[in-house]
Parts: structure tokens; sequence; C-alpha cells
């Protein structure tokens, strides 16, 4: 159990293979935030950016062009074909940069009007993470600060990108401390709030009827409001959790451990609200498991565990 | 099986600092996340970066809008393609233009106060997302109802209006 309290923040080595998965695992994810559908031949952006409220690149240079067939289809073909690169590990710098802008431009189209949607942001910060820190150690390489080891390259890699997620969900926090009135306990004036929750709850069941005019599958949705709603203690209970677990997401950073059980708490979180309140954060809970939980080493130590074991029964 | 993964080092310090950054302190290693906080607040809304000000604040009180038929029966706004909380987030951003010259909340604020508001989202609606859905006349009599939802007391009440109707506009000049 102390491997879980040890700081290891900055120390922890990832091996190359693992960041080879990590690769493999995230590149369809980044297609899907960026084109959702697995269809190469219907791949749609919109055309328009709302002038007056843009968002990201949209707000810097016109990029309505974009969403226009011929431009969104060569947009497509070059992520696709980056992601190819990126898979393979083949010039990293450039390809996590390319991805990032790219995946940055088609999101300011997808993304208009500011602030309307959050369904795909750690994706782009994700690979804004990784596109700076290649960037940042072929600097390094270049400048002999660094050497040419393929584990020191995952390890910075796979820790920026750690980063990246734990900063969005620490920055969620402190808006929701900050918006629901501040104060001197982080969270506290949220945390009072949360018995109105119930209105939100029939709101969403409310939109989510009204978008197709069919009743949407009763989830815990229903009960648990009801619940809510006579008992606001347990409303307090039941979401204050959350709040703190984006607060503290940065923990997730100090040892392999601490990332797993993080990664698996925040998917919790996400399948909660899912249930809850009918809205998927999927390409949030794909970038937690891959970069937090990271399957493939806990399953290899498993395997390896068991065989050290085997070893040594037999003899 | 647990005890020997928790005892493990499975977080064993690598022979390098990964960083090697101009100092001991580990906590040098994080100026990434630090800087993308920063630069989170520092723009607001700026995709990727976000402050994620999504459900920062529980009210008592919300609203949202749904489309109707000239009889008042609910549409599917995905006829428009269209989800209704996106609907909703255009007649909001139009609410939210009325402040420049309407006093108070707009939930205090009469139909008739809020339907330029409700004319533009149906406007967006008709000339702009999903034009093929007006042709023959087709939906020429939408409206857009405004439902307010409230939470006193324990209980949830609702309040739901027409606010405006396609045929309140004019329709689309074409140029010669």
């Amino acid at each position: 159990m102390k491997s879980l309290f040890r700081n290891h923040l900055g120390n922890i080595s990832y091996e190359d293979w693992e960041w080879r998965w990590m690769r493999l695992l995230f590149a369809p994810v980044i297609w899907l935030a960026t084109f959702p559908t697995l269809r190469f031949w219907v791949v749609d952006l919109p055309n328009t950016i709302d002038r007056e409220e843009p968002n990201g690149l949209g707000m810097l240079v016109p990029l309505e062009w974009l969403g226009q067939p011929v431009p969104t289809a060569l947009c497509a073909l070059a992520i696709a074909i980056l992601l190819i690169f990126y898979v393979l590990g083949k010039g990293l710098p450039w390809v996590t940069t390319g991805l990032a802008v790219l995946h940055a431009a088609a999101g300011s189209l997808l993304y208009s009007p500011r602030g309307h949607h959050h369904s795909a942001q750690l994706v782009g910060m994700v690979l804004m993470g990784q596109s700076a820190w290649f960037l940042y150690h072929a600097w390094r390489k270049r400048s002999r600060k660094a050497g040419d080891s393929p584990r020191e390259s995952a390890t910075g890699a796979v820790f920026w990108s750690q980063q990246m997620i734990a900063a969005a969900y620490v920055v969620s926090a402190i808006s929701k401390w900050v918006n629901s009135g501040g104060g001197w306990i982080p969270g506290w004036r949220w945390v009072q709030q949360t018995p109105n929750i119930v209105v939100q709850f029939e709101k969403n069941h409310l939109q989510s009827f009204y978008d197709s005019l069919q009743t949407p599958p009763e989830t815990l949705n229903r009960g648990v409001m009801e619940w809510f709603g006579d008992h606001p203690w347990a409303a307090m209970l039941c979401i204050a959790p959350g709040f703190y677990l984006e607060l503290f997401a940065f923990l997730g950073l100090f040892n392999r451990v601490a990332a797993a059980l993080m990664g698996v708490a925040l998917i919790l979180l996400h399948v909660f609200i899912a249930l809850l309140m009918h809205l998927e954060f999927r390409y949030f809970m794909a970038t937690d498991l891959i970069f937090l939980v990271n399957l493939p080493y806990w399953i290899a130590t498993l395997v390896q565990i068991r065989s050290i074991n085997g070893t040594t029964a037999t003899a | 099986m647990l005890r020997v993964i928790l005892s493990k080092p499975l977080s064993a310090p690598a022979k390098f600092f990964p960083m090697k950054l101009p100092s001991s302190s580990p906590w040098l290693a994080l100026l990434p996340f630090f800087t993308v906080i920063a630069f989170c607040y520092a723009t607001g809304e700026f995709y990727p970066f976000s402050k994620f000000p999504m459900y920062s604040k529980f009210e008592e009180k919300t609203y949202i809008v749904y489309l109707a038929d000239r009889t008042g029966k609910p549409v599917p706004t995905l006829d428009f393609g269209i989800f209704a909380s996106d609907l909703k987030k255009h007649y909001g951003d139009g609410l939210d233009e009325l402040k420049k010259d309407l006093k108070g909340s707009h939930y205090t604020w009469t139909a008739e106060q809020k339907a330029p508001a409700a004319r533009e989202a149906l406007r967006f609606l008709r000339d702009e997302r999903a034009p093929q859905a007006f042709t023959d006349g087709r939906n020429a009599h939408l409206t857009l109802m405004d439902v307010r939802i409230y939470w006193k007391d324990g209980h949830l009440a609702k309040v739901e209006e027409p606010v405006a109707s396609l045929d309140q506009i004019t329709a689309k000049s074409t140029n010669p």
C-alpha cells in the first residue's frame, strides 16, 4: 500500500513499448474526436463559424474554407497519413505538431460558438502537450542536453500527456469553485448548491426527449432525481466527491498506482455523469484509460508476476 | 497477488531525471501542468483549451426550448439537424443580446420581450441549419416554445409558453 503514497513526481520511467501501445490506442481517438465517423468517405466539417463567438484558431484566421468538401477531404487525408506516422513513431515532433494544429483547426469549426461543447478538448490538449514535449526534446537533443534514448522520449511524452489531463480536470474544479461563489473552502459553495442539480436532471431529460420525441432510456436518472429531491444531503454526499476528484487529479502524477487509480476513478465519474445526466464524455474516458490507467503495463506486470511466482514454485 | 503488486517497486525512479530542468526540484517538472492551467484561465475558451465552465454552478431554475407545429404539438429538433440543447444555446445567446436593452433577468421577461431571440433562433434554423426542411412550405408555422423549470420547496414546477413563430419572420430574401 505504501507505493500508493510514494512521490515519484517527474521520475517515473515509461518504456518505449508502453508509449507504442498508447499511440496505437490513441490514434483512433484522435480521428474520432476530429471527424466523428469511421466512414472515411463521408467525413464532414461545418463550413460556418459563429463570428460573434468564434473558437480557437477560428478567432485568429478565417477557417470556414476548411469546411468545404475538398479542403475537408484533404484535411482528413492529411490526418490519416499523420496518424499512420504517429502509430509508427516516425518524425514525432512534426507529426504531433501537425496533428495538434489540424485537430485544433477542425475543432474551431466543430466547437463554434465558443463554449457550447466540451466533449473533445482533452484530446486536443493531450496532442498539444505531446507536440510541445517532442519539440522541446528535439531542441534538447540538438543542444546535447539529452540523449537519444527511446525510453527518455517515451517518458516525457507520457508524462506531459498526463499533465495535460490533470490540468484539464483541475481547471474544471477551479471553475466550479470560483463560479459558484468562491469561499475559503474549495468547492464548499458548489457542494451546497448540488441539491439544485435536480433542475439540471429535468432539463437534460426533457432536452433528450425533444431531440427525437423518444423517451430517453430509463437509467438511474429519474429515480435518483426523485431521491435527491427528497434528500438534499444525499445529493451533496454523492456529488461532492466528483469535485474533489477533479481538484486533486494531479495526485495521479505521483506514481503509477496513483495514476491507475485516478484514471479508474475519473472514468467512473464520467460513467456516473452519463447515467445521471445523459452526458457522455467518451473521448475523456478513452484518454484517461490510455494515459492514466495504462492497461498494457498492468497486464504485462501481472504476466510477469505470474511467471516469477511460477518459477519460484517450480524451484 | 495484490500484496505483490503493491509492494513491487512499480514506480521505480528512473536512472535519469527525464526533464533535466535547471533545478533539482521535481515540482518544476510540473511546469507544463501549471502553464496550461494559466493558459486556460488567460484565454477562457480557445479550442482545445477551456475553463470547462459547464455545471460550475447550480441555480434553482433553468430553461429549455423545443419546437412545435401550429397546433402546439412538439416536433423533433433533430428533424432540423440540431439538438434541443444547441437550439437552446442559440436562443440563450439571443437573450444575452437583449440584456443590453432590457433590464433584469430574462426569467422576469414576457414572451413578447423574449420574442426577438426566438425569432433569430428560428431564422437560423430556416436559413442556415436546415433550409431543406422548409421547402414546399413545410414547417412554415414552426414555433419556438420556452419552458422554465423551477425547483422550490422540494418540488419541480414548469411554465411553458410559445415565444415566436416562423410565420412572423420574413422569408429569406433572394437576390435576382
